[in-house]
């Protein structure tokens, strides 16, 4: 049965708490240059918000979104909205991984295996949320190490019969955990609850992508950093469902003409004509 | 809290004022975002600023810092303008009808009895008319007139004294725009109804003001007009500090009480002897009648077989306190500033930090002989010789810095703001050579009194027949068992604190947690059944002093005659068929039943326990009027913070008449430092930052210090996102980050913009990320009764580095 | 020894290509196998994991695809424009003119190919299949030149434009694939068109089949030096 996360951004207050305990749970550093031991560090610069996780990284898979609205009555709104991998039905890393290393789990999880990544990036650039991203790891002059990551939704928990990180740490409950049908649902219910209050709510990721993890939103996607509408990238689907496949033929084509010229010319060669011999005209 | 954290989730309304609690105590907002979503709770929040508890709020008003009299003031102007109140509750369960003596008197922001030259009030003047007792020992009364038309009744007075909090002033005093103090005031009064309940949630916003205890009194006092006390979803929630703040109070770390809130001994001559100081302790009337139960039984506990009628229960080993010095936090820096303290042992206390203009605490610090600190890091108290500025050659203070176990390394109970105490089981091993508190203390002791043995100075008795006999190692159920305390004819463990006797039969380390350990395999802490009973009381979690009662004060769910208001808020009622009290047949059947612990003799008749709903005061009722207990005097009476951009506009009295200024000279004017500037705290960071700041997971949260301001002042100033400022306050200036946000607004103050700042507290100069302190801002003056700094409402002057 | 003049006939052998032109076409065409080599790897890291391992590992055939790029995006045009400015002329006229018996040409080659007589029209100095090639050889290098670019630092590009990289670079690095086998067959194995590897070698082709497959410019070039 698919499961899913659903966060109610009406219920979100910002706390961060999902933010460390994916840390934790995922044993991910905090982005922090240099070496604490050393004295010689920095944290990322000081963006004038509390929102100082501002994109994803490799020691970043969730974080909370922050925006200040002006509101309508001349005060102000904040909104807080719980990021991390999307984990989308019709994922697209898992679409442009060469290697296999993104795999969907049973609970429906789109699982990043970091042993078998190559680092190739495709995945990085391609995901409609700019979810996954790079680690790099110096092996040598010129050459990195490098690693995709991002949240795999707890798998490890989940298939323990745990839920992940950051909805068991949630206070409030804006983070949930369960069977996708179950979560639309309470969705749906929300969504009626909210509508009065926040005209401007509604579900994101019912349909996006071909389902997401849910989200009730109470303002305008973008504001979440969600782009309105997600779709595989057309540059994906022409990469998968043209440039490959005809330049594949293409190939083939080419090799067959080999096979072909070698077969005709030595196996079974032309008789010898005259032609030749007139030599040109 | 009068109710708990679970309780949280039956309000109808809560109002937030003083308080941040989505970001310092996110589990509240587990429980009242259950309100919201299934009971249509609203939440309002009253704030300087914008805080992540006013985005989730259903109406946000801003108020400027230290107003919060006059803002509760204008509510219960509103309430009673309005005819608002739940008459029936204020009738029977408040003070309201009580005939106040003629000494009382108020003119012009001043009560009667006021000395200037001690700057204390004499409070005789403010007693009320008692009935005449034949028995001198009887439970004193009050002259009441229940139709409230005295005029020298509580509530004529209340009305009177409040008349003056109109909407104008109000609004012109806290900056809060009219409709929407209108809005708050209606919204919240909604709840002044039988089958509505509401909870106000403060926090340190509340108390670190000169007016501080007078600004809970306020929000108490608007509680019983709305008859919100000792009903589901109603009462005053004190969110503490700390996940254990609440049972360092219970245990008395504080300078002037005894475990249990009994008030410590002085060196006067009416506690001259344990008969004068019970004497002077006990009241007549209430719960409290039983002081000398309590004291006697933590002497028999603290003093054992040595603590004997003959030497009044070691009552002598006890310090006494010099009552005329201050032994509170500023007095003590100020002690040691002036070099009349020698030595300091901190425990997970970090005064460069928290501490009111820190620069000088830090300062003050120099002049000890030696400093112990007990911590997981080293923080910027054990590290205070070489902070910034300072020249370590020339101080001469040892410094002992001791490991301490994080909570995870031991085991052992916090008390939490619902007075619930939880044990926690230990996770992992302590790292290195690190010691859990417990241990560090009990080895302690152990030394001091091996150097003072032989010793026959009467002084040292008191160290030397103390009982320190917990068995090695030290186990927190052994301090559990001393502090729940035994029936020594039987030897066994007691089941409750109304057991307790002043023979010297029983002992008792602190009474309220008396029955937490009933049984030596039964451990109340320990518990944790999940189970919900009714109304948010899950009674099998875990225990809540006294005798695991979830709601104080729960007589007053139910009216005189047992029968609960509402069906919603019933918590405890009258069943006249229930058995009755075995010990007198002759009552015959009927008690209160219900779902939590009833906070009074259950089987007493419904008339009987009606007439002292509130147990804990003399006269049994809720305190409209204090009468006692407040040193500013029995109303709320708004006085402008220490530093402030305006004069009083409720009277010619500026200061608290009652606060001690400890640095006249160190006190900003509104030309000079013209912004209002508050402190707070981040979810992201615990404290003074030393656990937070350290954890590279927690510190990256929120790395840097910074100011928030608005968008205006920073116009004003030529200021941009992000960059560096300098703020200044009459203590000194600091240099931090700019962080302009919609989240601050100017004020419109008594005619004229007002701009309104604030600042985290978290940051110090050691830890992996480090910031220049908030507190080397805030001035060295506290609370008139508690004697907690003003840390949230001071001057500052803002400009780009 | 001074340079002959193209189309000389000396031996047997006419003079074709001056050596600017024989190395312009060397060092792209071995970076072009480094890089498909390399680029194999990246492009199926699953199936190419042996290629990768005798490679040195992932991340050092990445290093190598980008160190093999530079040769190859930088070197083969410049070389063949600046210091062989005939060559570079004539093969850009060639390539890019097609006449009614360039397109007879390459719609009876496929015979040819297969060593099967075609009545085939006369050529110029590249042969219409040469010019083919010669055009996808240009074209696909300037995609997998202007992709690998955006590939290479995709944080300056816009992401439609670093997503549209991906294909484009597949797709050139296919078509080039393709037709590299036809190109490699005909001059390694096919037992007619090889002699043009020694022209494109040595610079001298034989004469014979130099007149049989380029008679037009044989006509009008070459000349007994």
């Amino acid at each position: 049965m698919a499961k899913t996360l659903y966060i109610d951004t009406s219920k979100c207050m910002g706390c961060r708490g999902c933010e460390s305990a994916c840390k934790q749970w995922n044993d991910l550093p905090a982005n922090i240059k240099g070496d604490l031991k050393g004295e010689k560090f920095e944290f990322l610069p000081f963006n004038g918000t509390y929102q100082t996780k501002t994109a994803f990284a490799h020691q970043t898979y969730t974080m909370v979104k922050m925006q200040e609205l002006a509101a309508d009555d001349g005060g102000v709104k904040w909104l807080f909205g719980k990021r991390q991998c999307m984990h989308c039905a019709e994922a697209t890393c898992m679409m442009v991984c060469p290697v296999d290393a993104i795999s969907r789990t049973p609970e429906g999880a789109v699982y990043l295996d970091k042993e078998k990544c190559v680092g190739c990036g495709y995945c990085v650039q391609n995901c409609p949320f700019n979810v996954p991203q790079l680690d790099y790891n110096q092996k040598g002059i010129g050459i990195w190490e490098k690693k995709s990551s991002k949240c795999n939704l707890c798998a490890d928990r989940v298939q323990n019969g745990l839920i992940p990180a950051c909805a068991k740490t949630c206070p409030t409950g804006a983070i949930k955990f369960g069977d996708r049908e179950e979560m639309l649902a309470l969705a749906k219910e929300r969504v009626e609850q909210l509508k009065p209050k926040f005209p401007g709510a509604r579900i994101y990721g019912e349909k996006e992508v071909g389902g997401t993890v849910l989200y009730l939103l109470t303002e305008h996607p973008g504001y979440y950093g969600l782009p309105e509408s997600a779709v595989v990238p057309w540059q994906v689907r022409f990469w998968k469902y043209f440039a490959r496949p005809v330049g594949e033929l293409a190939v083939g084509g080419g090799l067959l003409v080999i096979l072909a010229g070698l077969f005709f010319n030595y196996v079974m060669p032309a008789k010898e004509t005259p032609h030749h011999a007139e030599g040109v005209k | 809290m009068t109710n708990g954290w679970t309780d949280l989730k039956e309000t109808d309304c809560a109002l937030i004022i003083g308080s941040n609690a989505a970001e310092n105590h996110p589990i509240s907002f587990k429980w009242l975002t259950k309100a919201r979503d299934e009971r249509g709770a609203k939440i309002i929040v009253v704030d300087p600023r914008f805080t992540r508890s006013a985005s989730k709020a259903d109406v946000y008003a801003p108020m400027r810092s230290g107003t919060d009299i006059a803002f509760m003031g204008g509510m219960i102007n509103y309430i009673l303008q309005n005819n608002l109140y739940w008459k029936d509750y204020v009738v029977n369960y408040t003070n309201a009808a009580f005939i106040v003596g003629e000494g009382y008197d108020f003119k012009d922001g001043m009560f009667s009895g006021y000395d200037p030259k001690t700057r204390k009030y004499d409070a005789k003047q403010w007693d009320f008319e008692m009935e005449p007792q034949a028995d001198p020992k009887a439970a004193p009364k009050a002259k009441t007139d229940p139709t409230l038309s005295h005029p020298r009744c509580v509530f004529n007075l209340l009305k009177k004294h409040y008349s003056r909090y109109d909407l104008d002033t109000v609004s012109r005093v806290c900056g809060t725009p009219k409709e929407k103090l209108e809005e708050v005031y209606r919204t919240y009064a909604e709840t002044g109804k039988p089958d509505k309940s509401g909870v106000i949630m403060y926090a340190m916003g509340t108390t670190q003001h000169t007016v501080g205890s007078q600004n809970v009194r306020s929000y108490a006092m608007v509680q019983l007009l709305l008859g919100n006390i000792g009903v589901p979803g109603g009462g005053v929630a004190a969110l503490r500090g700390e996940s254990n703040v609440q049972g360092s109070t219970d245990y008395a770390l504080l300078f002037h009480l005894l475990p249990g809130y009994i008030n410590a001994p002085n060196a006067n001559a009416d506690h001259a002897t344990l008969e004068a100081y019970l004497k002077k302790e006990t009241p007549k009337g209430g719960f409290k009648t039983n002081t000398p139960k309590w004291v006697v039984s933590m002497l028999k506990a603290w003093f054992g077989d040595a603590a004997t009628k003959e030497n009044e229960f070691g009552y002598h080993w006890l310090p006494k306190k010099d009552p005329k010095k201050n032994y509170s936090w500023i007095a003590l820096f100020e002690a040691m500033y002036n070099g009349t303290i020698k030595g300091l042992w901190t425990w997970g206390e970090n005064p460069p930090v928290s501490g009111p203009n820190c620069t000088k605490e830090a300062k003050a610090m120099e002049n000890l002989d030696w400093l112990v600190c007990v911590d997981l890091f080293e923080s910027e108290t054990a590290a205070f010789w070489k902070r910034p500025g300072a020249d370590p050659a020339s101080i001469k203070t040892e410094v002992f810095l001791l490991p301490a176990c994080s909570s995870i390394e031991k085991s052992g109970t916090v008390s939490n703001s619902a007075r619930m105490t939880q044990y926690r089981w230990q996770a992992v091993q302590p790292m290195g050579e690190s010691k859990p508190d417990l241990d560090i203390i009990y080895e302690l002791f152990a030394k001091i009194r091996e150097l003072y043995k032989g010793s026959k100075a009467a002084k040292d008795q008191g160290i030397l027949n103390l009982t320190w006999d917990y068995g090695h190692p030290i186990t927190p159920e052994a301090v559990a068992k001393e502090i729940n305390g035994r029936d020594l004819t039987t030897g066994k463990l007691m089941t409750s604190f109304a057991n307790l006797k002043d023979d010297g039969t029983t002992t008792s380390g602190c009474w309220i947690y008396c029955g937490m350990f009933p049984d030596e395999n039964k451990y109340r802490a320990m518990d944790r059944d999940p189970a919900e009973k009714a109304k948010g009381i899950f009674p099998g979690w875990a225990y809540s002093w006294p005798v695991n009662r979830r709601i104080l004060y729960n007589r007053c769910s139910a009216d005189p005659a047992g029968k609960p208001w509402s069906e919603d808020k019933k918590i405890v009622w009258w069943d006249p068929n229930a058995p009755g009290d075995p010990a007198k047949p002759e009552d015959g059947p009927g008690a209160f039943v219900g779902y939590d612990v009833t906070d009074f003799n259950k089987f007493l008749k419904p008339e009987k326990s009606a007439a002292a709903p509130f147990i804990m005061q003399v006269l049994g009722k809720g305190g409209l009027y204090a009468n006692t207990g407040m040193n500013e005097g029995p109303f709320p009476e708004h006085y402008e913070p220490w530093e402030s951009p305006m004069k009083n506009a409720f009277s010619s009295v500026q200061l608290n008449p009652v606060v001690k200024v400890w640095e006249p000279d160190k006190q900003g004017s509104p030309d000079q430092f013209p912004i209002v500037c508050t402190t707070f705290r981040l979810s992201e960071h615990y404290q003074t930052g030393t656990l937070t700041r350290n954890q590279p997971w927690l510190a990256e949260l929120q790395p840097y210090m910074f100011i928030e301001l608005s968008e205006e002042l920073a116009a004003e100033k030529g200021i941009k996102q992000g960059q560096k400022v300098k703020v200044s306050s009459a203590r000194g200036e600091i240099e931090v980050y700019a962080m302009i946000t919609k989240r601050w607004k100017p004020m419109e103050i008594d005619g004229r913009t007002v701009h309104c700042v604030g600042m985290p507290w978290h940051y110090g100069f050691a830890a992996i990320a480090k910031g220049e302190s908030a507190n080397v801002l805030t001035p060295h003056i506290g609370d008139g009764n508690t004697m907690i700094p003003e840390y949230k409402a001071f001057l500052v002057d803002i400009k780009g580095v | 020894m001074a340079q002959p003049k193209i189309g000389t006939l000396r031996n047997g052998k006419v003079y074709r290509f001056d050596p600017v032109e024989v190395a312009a076409h060397w060092v792209h065409t071995i970076s072009f196998f480094a890089l498909l080599i390399t680029g194999l790897v990246l492009f199926a890291p699953g199936g190419a994991g042996w290629l990768a391992k005798l490679l040195g590992g992932v991340n050092v055939t990445r290093l190598l695809h980008r160190v093999f790029a530079v040769p190859y995006a930088l070197i083969s045009l410049p070389l063949l424009v600046f210091f062989s400015p005939r060559g570079a002329k004539e093969w850009f006229r060639e390539m890019f003119h097609w006449d009614k018996d360039d397109i007879k040409l390459m719609m009876g080659y496929f015979p040819e190919i297969l060593g099967r007589h075609a009545d085939l029209p006369e050529a110029p100095k590249f042969n219409a299949g040469e010019k083919f090639n010669s055009l996808l050889t240009l074209f696909t290098g300037i995609g997998l030149t202007l992709s690998g670019i955006i590939m290479w630092w995709p944080q300056s590009f816009p992401q439609w434009l670093v997503r549209l990289a991906y294909p484009v670079h597949d797709l050139a690095f296919l078509g080039m694939c393709s037709m590299l086998c036809v190109h490699i067959f005909l001059s390694v194995a096919h037992p007619k068109m090889r002699a043009a590897l020694e022209g494109i070698t040595t610079g001298w082709a034989d004469a014979e089949f130099c007149k049989e497959h380029y008679g037009k410019w044989y006509k009008k070039v070459v000349t007994k030096g």
